[in-house]
């Protein structure tokens, strides 16, 4: 066939060629790629939809962290704020149970004072009839019956008063510096109960 | 030499290639039943997908029509250079043969300066090619030559691809002959990728030449980098 022909002139098959050529173009062109194509845009709109969704509810994930963020510090301001009032209700309290504590000692102590003052006194009472008796009885024994009983009394009376004034004062401002100086300077850790003694 | 001579082997090879791109198209068109597309549906998609890329700045409104084009011209070439390596089949690639290689060019010509001429209109077309007016005869002279290094160059080369395969059987001893042989099929395999997808590829560019350059809302986001 090569030695009939030169292979670089067309013949008549170039006919038949670009006629099925034509066919198969048109075909394609018109017919079958048209189709393939509107599926990959549609399938592409649909994974552009999508991706726009993802997008928004990413948008909308941040929005509700940084609300939830928001809701979040303003929580921890509250709380804050409410410790902060809980320590000052506390430092009140305890500075209210401490002068409601420190003015029922004083009461008591008062009271613990006038009673041991009655005693005392009684036993003052006791002590000096005893005084009086020993003294009268030994001014007896050593002068016989003729002693002045009065003299001898107002002399004991007058000695034992003494005695007992000095005494009692020392003894009463001791116990009184001793008991105040326990009593707690600061607020203790916990708050006591100040309606016991009011 | 007889124009009127029709070669029947080359006439069967490229009705065969016919009917296999025209199967290989609608079994590609087919609407996937299970959401999957199948493998010949993703080449189809994979060549419109680079086709689309490549088509630069073409209108929308005849886009389709251009990719299609291109993309069908890549397909029928390719598989008209790869009808030889068919074992057993004694087919020659109807594109080692100068008149597939003239009718492609031709159609692929026809087809740029048609859509030119709808595009543009008459006068549009005209305008053209005679603006300037001094230039006109190298236009001219250039679209002589378009369609010839286009037919030149794809039968140049699967001419010559298919005329070592020849020469590699009879210059080498059977045996010695095997491996180069391979060899050179692997190779004829490339060469025929390539050329198909220089052909394809020169066709977008000469659609591109002639077509006007559409306004810029016209263009697609994806060329415009977004």
């Amino acid at each position: 066939m090569l030695e009939t022909r030169n292979f670089l002139i067309p013949d008549a098959t170039f006919a038949i060629e670009m006629l099925a050529l034509l066919v198969v173009l048109v075909v394609m062109t018109r017919y079958v790629l048209p189709r393939i194509r509107a599926s990959m845009q549609a399938r592409q709109q649909t994974i552009s939809t999508a991706l726009a969704a993802a997008r928004e509810a990413r948008a909308q994930e941040a929005a509700a962290q940084a609300e939830a963020e928001n809701v979040r510090a303003a929580a921890r301001r509250e709380a804050s704020e409410i410790a902060v009032e809980a320590r000052a209700l506390r430092d009140h309290l305890i500075a209210e149970g401490r002068r409601a504590g420190i003015e029922e000692y004083r009461w008591l102590s008062g009271r613990a004072d006038r009673e041991l003052q009655r005693r005392t006194q009684a036993a003052d009472t006791r002590l000096q009839q005893q005084a009086r008796a020993a003294a009268i009885s030994a001014a007896r024994a050593y002068v016989g019956d003729d002693v002045d009983r009065a003299q001898i009394e107002h002399l004991v009376d007058h000695h034992f008063a003494a005695q007992t004034v000095k005494g009692r004062a020392a003894s009463r401002s001791g116990i009184h510096h001793r008991a105040l100086s326990t009593l707690p300077r600061e607020p203790a850790g916990r708050v006591r109960s100040c309606d016991a003694g009011s | 030499m007889n124009a009127l001579q029709i070669q029947g082997d080359i006439a069967v090879a490229t009705l065969l290639v016919a009917v296999v791109v025209l199967l290989l198209g609608f079994v590609g068109q087919r609407r996937p039943t299970d959401g999957v597309p199948n493998g010949v549906r993703l080449l189809w998609e994979m060549s419109i997908g680079a086709a689309d890329r490549a088509a630069g700045a073409v209108p929308t409104r005849i886009r389709s029509r251009v990719v299609g084009t291109a993309v069908t011209l890549f397909w029928f070439v390719a598989i008209a250079n790869w009808l030889h390596l068919i074992p057993g089949s004694g087919l020659r690639a109807p594109t080692s043969d100068i008149n597939l290689a003239l009718a492609l060019a031709a159609v692929a010509m026809g087809a740029v300066h048609f859509t030119a001429l709808q595009v543009r209109g008459v006068r549009g077309y005209a305008r053209y090619y005679l603006s300037p007016w001094w230039l006109a005869p190298f236009k001219l002279l250039e679209e002589l030559i378009k369609p010839l290094t286009l037919a030149l160059r794809l039968f140049g080369m699967v001419f010559a691809s298919a005329l070592m395969i020849v020469l590699i059987g009879e210059i080498l001893p059977a045996p010695a002959a095997i491996l180069p042989h391979v060899l050179w099929t692997l190779f004829d395999v490339f060469v025929g990728a390539i050329q198909a997808f220089i052909f394809a590829l020169l066709t977008l560019l000469y659609f591109q030449v002639v077509l006007p350059e559409p306004a810029p809302s016209l263009v697609p986001s994806t060329e415009r980098g977004q």
